[in-house]
């Protein structure tokens, strides 16, 4: 029991923490003993607690202040008239807005941002605005909105979950099922072979060049950009994997957030790959119905008549997509690097692919290159991941202008990289770059196979033999290789920190 | 039919996994894990036998009482406790966890450091001892109250935590480590064959200059010892080896004479029993640990005052102590002799050679510049009966040949030159 007190009143929870594993434990273990009416009780009060244990008793507090506004303020909507309607719906909005604004932004005050703010901020808002557009009824029940609004899983680093895609989940009763319980491990075990194996690892070639990227100039530079690449997909993506899988294992679906990125043949294409909630969310609350707007219509219109039907519709697009890519880049963190790097810089890059479109497609027929083709789609794969990777360079470094310096940086001529004495500066061994290489490359493999469908339920189809083996050697990679322990600070997500 | 199937595939499956897992995991452990406290504590967990006596303290414990040299002079059977860094609140959770396994008659506490209010004095050699030690009720509740924070609690209670990092240095050797029952053959003492001499003998203050009553954590913990010992039905007794402390440790292990009292234990300071310990050949490190040589006199007072004052018998004809004792002592003897043979120069030969297994016929060159510690170690043999020194004139460019003999068999067991 003392420990258990030592553990409640000193520690920060982690995903990816022994805690967080015992957490789990015990909370799927007590939630299948409860009866169906009990569960959303039950899951209202494991994401109190998760939220106490990650955030502490402020988290707590600013995410109760914001979730009983919204809770409040969608009943109001739902059994109000017009004008109360009104109040309703921008009363929640607004005070949530501006507790995400004051302690993430920190524009006026230097205050601490409540644990998973940016995400329960958007899990919120989408719950009271699709309350206001009629979707669905507020719910009465609190408990059935807590289990929604505080979902733990998803309150580290999204998904940003969706009210109606989390209430069906319940439509039915939840029983234990063998084969969700598993998948569900399964998942969690490869989020965390995703994250503690390859992320952690290549987050010292990312720290040590970005660290010093003057001297670690040329070649250096844009392998670190790669690794980074590599990094925060292994890192979100590994986070994502876990908390769907603690989800599975609860026999609670919820939405993919990441399919397989790398394999976009094209910005748009890649968009739809990656951290797709923030995406949706952000199209379906802000740009949809921005391109409903009388100006926005009219702005269309004209777009139609200047440039024709065909390219008129694209260019009335345009301003929604800028402010769209503006915003989702504002999201990660209010700084010019974040807005350019991973927000309007996209946007320039599918504008200019919509420009473009047309006369590639001449020229494609014109020189005989079929878009179907093996090679075509592996190039078109390439230059997408090194237009994300051009991204990066900002979203990492420490500002805009260290990004610009770095870009510079590139075309310096240095090659050391090449060179035995220089991959192994970087702050990775031998043993460890070999690691590093080779579980890329079982993701690769992996990820390969995914394009053909759940890669779980091609492994659970194989002999007995040989499925035990590969989730044996995958808990023993994380077992073995994985950065954790003394000397290794692998306790939070980077989306965490969003 | 295919419901069953289905149920053991799934069962078997969970199985094979689990199967894989522990067995690299177990490989993988044994292979990263520090040795240390394995070859110290293996005996205490393997061997069937009891113990008499107990060691309980830090290093100098450690050092300073050979359980095999107590067997074979005395009979007497005792394992030594103590670990690197010790804390006397350590000590007394390594007493709590150990009578799980074996019950002794006697318990003897070093009580080094007792005016120290830490808990822990060192965090980072807290895995040689804590680690050979299996997950027990004891050893959570000695986690819980030793190590601060959760994180250290975990990496104690789990020190796989800690060790998979090492799976760099996984080779073949350290793979046939693994499966080795390979351990020191000394009941748990480490036998340092160094010499480093001090500066001067220190001065040492009266026997009732103490700390004036100050109480301190170490003496709480010596208190709880007692306790815990004689509700144990164990003999408690209190001891300081000597070391060339400096006046404020001599006041700290004073002090203990007033619990001591109090608590009506013996206790004998090893300080003030002149005579027993020459600073100047006896140190590891000029007056803090004591090398073969002081262990050895320290082991022999120890071994006359147990026989004298305590009910501890003599085993030496017990047929159910004598084949595993007797055994050990054999292993013992050839592991002190390589140690002996790689005595890095004449000096720690010497020191080594101050065992009586050994009789050997020293010939020193007139040219060896030996200085007074030298000569003392030289006398220290010979006054023993140990050795026998000549100069010689044959000598060349070796200075000092020294024919080492079993002092039982007179046969040759190596010849030392340096």
């Amino acid at each position: 029991m003392r420990i258990l007190f030592d553990l409640i009143s000193e520690y920060q929870m982690s995903l990816i923490s022994a805690e967080f594993l015992l957490f789990i434990f015990a909370v799927i273990f007590v939630y299948y003993i409860f009866p169906a009416k009990a569960k959303r009780i039950w899951i209202s009060v494991a994401n109190l607690a998760f939220l106490l244990f990650a955030g502490g008793a402020y988290s707590v507090l600013l995410w109760g202040v914001g979730a009983a506004a919204v809770y409040l303020g969608s009943l109001v909507i739902s059994k109000s008239g017009d004008s109360l309607k009104k109040i309703g719906f921008w009363c929640p909005l607004i005070l949530n807005v501006v507790i995400l604004f004051v302690t993430r932004y920190q524009y006026f005050y230097k205050v601490r941002a409540p644990f998973g703010v940016s995400f329960y901020t958007l899990i919120l808002l989408s719950y009271l605005i699709d309350v206001y557009w009629g979707k669905f009824e507020a719910v009465e029940s609190p408990f059935e909105f807590v289990s929604y609004a505080g979902f733990f899983p998803a309150m580290t680093s999204g998904p940003i979950i969706r009210y109606k895609e989390f209430n069906a989940n319940f439509k039915e009763k939840i029983r234990p099922d063998y084969k969700k319980i598993t998948f569900g491990i399964e998942r969690i075990i490869w989020g965390f072979f995703k994250k503690l194996v390859i992320s952690e690892r290549l987050a010292i070639i990312v720290n040590t060049v970005y660290g010093d990227y003057e001297n670690f100039s040329g070649l250096y530079i844009i392998f670190a950009v790669i690794c980074f690449a590599f990094q925060l997909y292994t890192d979100f993506s590994g986070c994502m994997d876990i908390v769907l899988g603690v989800s599975e294992a609860m026999g609670i679906t919820l939405e993919e957030n990441f399919r397989t990125p790398f394999y976009a043949a094209s910005e748009s294409e890649l968009w739809r790959r990656w951290h797709i909630s923030l995406g949706t969310w952000f199209k379906d609350y802000i740009m949809y119905p921005l391109q409903k707007t009388d100006l926005m219509v009219k702005f269309s219109d004209f777009c139609r008549k200047k440039f024709g039907r065909k390219a008129g519709k694209k260019v009335g697009v345009w301003p929604g997509l800028l402010i769209l890519w503006f915003l989702i880049g504002y999201w990660h963190g209010g700084l010019l690097k974040y807005v350019i790097g991973s927000g309007l810089l996209h946007a320039c890059y599918m504008i200019c692919g919509q420009i473009n479109e047309p006369w590639l497609k001449k020229l494609h027929e014109k020189v005989g290159i079929k878009a179907d083709t093996k090679w075509y789609v592996v190039f078109c794969r390439v230059r997408t991941f090194l237009l994300l990777c051009s991204g990066f360079v900002f979203f990492r470094a420490d500002s805009t202008v260290t990004a610009l310096n770095m870009y510079r940086g590139m075309f310096s001529g240095n090659v050391g990289i090449f060179s035995a004495e220089g991959i192994t500066s970087l702050g990775l061994d031998v043993p460890d770059i070999t690691v590093a290489f080779v579980s890329l490359f079982v993701l690769f493999v992996a990820e390969l196979f995914m394009q053909k469908g759940s890669i779980r339920e091609q492994i659970s189809e194989m002999n007995i033999i040989a499925k035990s083996i590969i989730w044996a050697l995958l808990i023993c990679s994380v077992m073995i290789f994985g950065m954790y322990g003394p000397g290794f600070s692998a306790g939070s997500f980077i989306y965490q920190g969003f | 039919m295919g419901l069953f199937k289905k149920y053991i595939n799934r069962i078997t499956g969970c199985i094979l996994v689990l199967v894989l897992v522990f067995t690299v995991f177990m490989i993988s452990y044994r292979a990263s894990r520090v040795e240390y406290g394995h070859v110290k504590y293996e005996q205490f967990f393997n061997e069937d036998t009891d113990y008499d006596v107990m060691f309980f303290g830090a290093s100098h414990t450690q050092n300073g009482i050979y359980p095999m040299q107590l067997w074979k002079d005395f009979g007497i059977t005792s394992y030594n406790m103590g670990g690197p860094n010790c804390s006397l609140p350590t000590s007394y959770y390594m007493l709590k966890m150990a009578i799980k396994y074996h019950k002794p008659k006697i318990a003897v506490l070093d009580v080094i450091l007792s005016d120290k209010n830490d808990i822990i004095w060192d965090y980072s050699l807290a895995h040689h001892y804590m680690d050979a030690f299996p997950l027990t009720e004891e050893k959570i509740e000695a986690v819980n109250v030793l190590f601060p924070d959760t994180k250290a609690k975990l990496e104690m209670l789990f020190p796989y935590y800690v060790y998979h990092a090492g799976w760099k240095d996984i080779d073949g050797e350290a793979l046939k480590k693994a499966f080795s029952q390979e351990h020191w053959p000394t009941f748990g003492a480490e036998y340092e064959s160094l010499i480093s001499s001090v500066d001067a003998v220190p001065e040492f203050v009266s026997q009732d200059s103490g700390n004036d009553g100050i109480e301190t954590t170490g003496h709480e913990y010596i208190r709880k010892f007692v306790e815990l010992c004689r509700e144990n039905d164990i003999q408690p007794m209190l001891m300081f080896l000597p070391a060339g402390v400096d006046e404020a440790e001599q006041r700290a292990a004073n002090e203990v004479y007033r619990i001591a009292g109090e608590m009506a234990v013996p206790y004998v300071n090893l300080i003030y029993e002149e005579g027993l310990i020459n600073y100047f050949t006896d140190y590891t490190d000029g007056g803090g640990h004591l090398n073969p040589s002081g262990a050895r006199k320290v082991t022999a007072w120890i071994g006359n005052y147990l026989t004298s004052n305590s009910e501890v018998i003599d085993h030496r004809n017990d047929g159910k102590y004598s084949v595993l004792w007797n055994e050990t002592y054999g292993k013992y003897r050839d592991f002190i002799s390589n140690i002996m043979k790689e005595s890095a120069d004449a000096r720690t030969a010497l020191m080594n050679l101050y065992n009586n297994n050994y009789y050997s016929y020293i010939e020193i060159s007139p040219g060896y510049d030996k200085d007074s510690v030298d000569q003392m170690l030289l006398d220290q043999l010979t006054g023993e009966g140990l050795a026998e020194v000549n100069t010689s004139d044959s000598l060349q460019t070796v200075k000092i040949r020294i024919k080492v003999t079993s002092a039982d068999t007179g046969e040759e067991i190596c010849t030392l030159e340096y």
